[in-house]
């Protein structure tokens, strides 16, 4: 799973997620790409779904990439602990998305393959996403 | 000599609420400007856009504002990342003798012969940018790729000028045709290159407590 090899801090707020992606909303590698409408923190355990899917689907053919990653720490409180006592410990590994970022890429292959593969992994994320090709 | 001619016309109120309420009715805040001309704000209809799209994005248009025909070229376009519907458009007003800089798409022809051996074929570069006079200017420029066998690559300069000047960088690559990776085929069946980079993150730790921060103890003080 993808996790930053080293952090400056260990916990980071919250934040908001307002509005649209500010970059990263055009295909940059390949012709077919899955694109983000909603936002949503992505867990490294569903990015790495994700992509378990779109390779299996193109069977070894073609390359893919990942135009996310999660570099957000989220922490939790254990259960059944009262509230205060300070933040929680880390816990998982998140990327922030908004609407109109390019989650994955695909080249290399058929468009009935790569928008089946890029539709499987879209099962695999919590948001809605669109198939979107450089030819839209 | 223009492939198409559009009807604009002048808008008076600029700015982001007036042009909410063009794109709600159907209709695409565009400006005209050029060499000896005085800058237009002008408006068209969409479905004009999409026209000029169809037929390629350096289409010569015969832009029609109250009258007066000019020949315009679309010289940048802006579009909504999701609904791809059209937000603004910039034309820029032609002088037929003079050459102009533009961006003309790159199409590769063929089927290249590394495929076979399983290569996979990749463009990096999907347009160039060239000078031209505006009727010499290219719809499209064909890329044959038909002689790449695996590790092969085009660069700018294997393309063949014609009527224009190439003023993309030479050395840069259009596409390559590469191998698929050994741990591709030898991964467990489903897993594919990245995989195997991806388990060797995660055979690291899965929890975040891997990145250890060397200013941990620092914070923590």
């Amino acid at each position: 799973m993808l996790i930053p090899a080293r952090t400056k801090y260990r916990k980071q707020h919250r934040g908001r997620m307002k509005g649209m992606a500010k970059g990263g909303k055009t295909l940059a590698f390949g012709s077919y790409g899955l694109q983000a409408l909603d936002p949503h923190w992505i867990t490294s355990a569903q990015i790495e779904a994700a992509r378990k899917v779109i390779t299996r689907t193109l069977k070894r053919t073609g390359k893919m990439w990942i135009r996310i990653f999660p570099d957000k720490p989220v922490s939790k409180k254990p259960l059944e602990v009262r509230m205060g006592k300070g933040k929680g410990a880390p816990e998982f590994w998140v990327a922030v998305v908004k609407p109109g970022r390019i989650l994955f890429e695909v080249e290399g292959v058929t468009e009935e393959m790569a928008r089946e593969s890029l539709t499987q992994a879209a099962f695999k994320l919590p948001i809605k996403c669109q198939v979107v090709s450089h030819n839209d | 000599m223009a492939e198409l001619v559009i009807n604009a016309e002048v808008r008076n109120k600029v700015g982001k609420g007036a042009a909410k309420k063009l794109r709600a009715a159907g209709l695409v805040p565009a400006v005209v400007y050029g060499s000896g001309i005085v800058p237009v704000h002008c408006q068209i209809k969409e479905r004009d856009m999409l026209k000029i799209k169809q037929l390629g994005r350096n289409t010569l248009v015969d832009l029609v504002i109250d009258g007066e025909t000019q020949t315009v070229i679309v010289r940048d376009f802006q579009r909504n990342p999701i609904t791809h519907s059209f937000v603004h458009a910039d034309f820029q007003a032609l002088d037929m003798t003079e050459t102009i800089t533009v961006f003309v798409a790159l199409e590769f022809v063929g089927t290249p012969i590394g495929r076979k051996s399983g290569g996979v074929f990749t463009s990096m570069l999907r347009e160039i940018q060239i000078e031209a006079k505006p009727n010499k200017i290219p719809a499209v420029i064909k890329v044959d790729i038909s002689g790449l066998d695996t590790g092969d690559s085009l660069h700018v300069s294997d393309l063949k000028s014609g009527d224009f000047e190439v003023l993309t960088d030479p050395s840069i690559a259009i596409c390559q045709v590469s191998a698929v990776r050994a741990e591709a085929a030898e991964g467990e069946g489903a897993e594919g290159a990245e995989g195997a980079e991806a388990h060797a993150d995660a055979s690291a730790e899965a929890k975040p407590a891997a990145a250890k921060p060397a200013a941990d103890k620092k914070e923590e003080k």
